[in-house]
């Protein structure tokens, strides 16, 4: 069973969830879509998406993608430039109020108020969401009881650590039980025990039958939690896919192998691991210190390439295997990596 | 008083729009106007408190108000009305800066000439007479006539002369007619940004 046909069951099964769940409209479509600022920045340049209802979808690429405006425009922040935008079949521009009381949001900045105790934020919030006056107390509790927070309550946000913080944000963004949540970049600045707890949290939702769109720069992030993604880059879509596909891509992970000796030996290394039976797909590439192998079965055949090597009289000084960083998937997809200065200056415009 | 106590409202909004607050309420399917009520609701309640305990402290310290209690009520509410159109003003100064020293200078640019330029600390006759003719455009020299009015029970209303009703209404009436006016103006033009107001400038 796929993970939004166990969505739209579950969707179904829960009786005061909106009906936005079981009619088989996508939550999101967005044709050609546009946005450039007011200084001239074009941030996003023709953007087609399709998202349909209990997918947990991501937006993978480096600062200043355009990951974050165009979920801007989604959650009606923005005013698109040019091109349609629906979301659960209301149209961003037309009725922006009716694509507000279906959507959760949760921006990119923690925003909750620091003045307020975690319980009173959750009620400032069913307060603004228009929850009904009877639900809100079960309401509440649920929801802190969900994130974890139900024993610090009366605590004010001030007083809570950066993980508490954003799972408080995260609750604040569901008091409506809204079929569609948007969160941008939820992870980023967490240390890894907060950040697998929040993805713990974002994988219940989704299984509770939401559909969620998440923007991040992490591959590991998108791919513990995507169903499919779409790999942005300088405000357009370079690849789409679900995160295996996108690996393939890839190639599989990569083994990097240290060697003593010259430039010779590194050449037979690249010969020994090219020929090698268990890397039928592998790239090899020479680099300064030995060699780096590309291969799907890298992780589980790796030692045999040592073996071999160390049979064929190579010395191995050290081997490092890795998953393919976002780096890599830009590498195979666009024939180009990230580049460090055009990071730095989009990261300055993106808001 | 009310003046400096509304300056800082619109820095409270630019707080809430530089701690993500405001986009979260942007976000939210609250209707823009309701936005605007509480915020101001909440700065009037304040005011109110404010303008009570000087009345109080004045009280104490020999002032005497010549309407009685009513009169006193009656400066307050004329302190709320005062406070309203300028908290419109200094929040929709909060929206176009989105910065909160701007926010503050652009309101404090505004407030001492309008204070200065008005009744506030002398009798108009006393000032020269292109400062009499700015005090006339200034809603200060309304609000600040109404309330003292209301303190003395005569019509002080100097800049124009009203003379339809008795005594101290001449003063009051008028003065609530342009706070009145001027707060649903520029209430209305806070509004109207809030509705608009997005989280960034777009093409």
């Amino acid at each position: 069973m796929t993970n939004s046909e166990r969505g739209a069951g579950e969707a179904a099964r829960d009786g005061h969830r909106p009906a936005a769940g079981a009619d088989g409209r996508p939550a999101v479509t967005v044709e050609d879509l546009r946005l450039t600022y007011g200084d001239g920045t074009e941030a996003v340049r023709g953007v087609d998406l399709r998202i349909p209802q209990g997918e947990f979808f991501g937006f993978l690429g480096p600062n200043g993608a355009g990951k974050t405006t165009t979920i801007k425009v989604l959650s009606t922040l923005l005013s698109p430039t040019g091109g349609t935008v629906g979301v659960n079949g209301f149209d961003v521009t037309g009725v922006p109020r009716k694509v507000r009381e279906s959507i959760g949001y949760m921006a990119q900045e923690t925003s909750i108020d620091p003045e307020l105790t975690a319980e009173e934020n959750v009620r400032f919030a069913c307060e603004a969401y228009g929850v009904p006056r009877g639900d809100r107390q079960d309401r509440i509790a649920e929801l802190l009881e969900l994130v974890e927070l139900a024993a610090v309550a009366d605590k004010r946000a001030e007083e809570f650590s950066g993980g508490m913080k954003k799972r408080l944000d995260a609750a604040t963004a569901l008091v409506h039980e809204p079929p569609l949540v948007f969160l941008d970049e939820p992870t980023t600045g967490l240390d890894p025990k907060a950040r697998n707890r929040l993805w713990e949290y974002f994988e219940a939702i989704n299984d509770r039958g939401t559909t969620i769109l998440l923007t991040t720069q992490y591959l590991e992030e998108a791919d513990r939690l995507c169903d499919r993604l779409a790999v942005m880059l300088d405000g357009a879509i370079v690849a789409e896919g679900s995160p295996t596909e996108l690996k393939r891509r890839v190639g599989g992970e990569v083994l990097d192998v240290d060697l003593e000796g010259g430039a010779d030996a590194r050449r037979r290394a690249a010969t020994i691991a090219g020929d090698f039976d268990a890397f039928a797909d592998a790239s090899v590439e020479v680099t300064d210190e030995g060699i780096s192998v590309t291969a799907r079965t890298a992780r589980q055949h790796g030692t045999d390439l040592l073996v071999a090597l160390r049979d064929a009289g190579l010395t191995v000084t050290g081997f490092n295997v890795r998953a393919p960083t976002l780096d890599d998937v830009f590498l195979a997809i666009t024939g180009d990596g990230l580049d460090d200065d055009a990071d730095a200056v989009s990261s300055e415009v993106s808001p | 008083m009310s003046l400096a106590a509304a300056v800082t409202s619109g820095v409270g909004l630019v707080n809430d729009i530089e701690n993500g607050m405001f986009e979260k309420v942007l976000v939210s399917p609250m209707n823009r106007t309701a936005v605007f009520v509480g915020k101001t609701a909440a700065e009037v309640f304040r005011i109110a408190v404010q303008v009570a305990i000087i009345l109080g402290l004045g009280v104490v310290l020999g002032a005497e108000i010549a309407t009685g209690l009513v009169g006193a009520a009656g400066i307050v509410a004329i302190g709320i009305l005062f406070s309203l159109w300028f908290v419109a003003l200094s929040n929709a100064l909060a929206v176009l800066t989105r910065d909160q020293e701007s926010t503050i200078i652009g309101a404090n640019l505004l407030q001492f000439p309008l204070l200065f330029l008005s009744s506030a600390f002398l009798p108009l006759a006393a000032l020269p007479e292109w400062i009499q003719t700015v005090a006339m455009v200034n809603p200060v020299t309304y609000g600040v006539d109404a309330a003292r009015a209301l303190m003395l029970d005569r019509d002080v209303m100097t800049v124009i002369e009203v003379t339809a009703f008795d005594g101290a209404l001449n003063s009051v009436l008028p003065g609530v007619a342009v706070l009145l006016a001027l707060a649903l103006g520029l209430g209305a033009v806070t509004v109207t940004l809030l509705t608009r107001a997005t989280s960034s400038d777009v093409r």
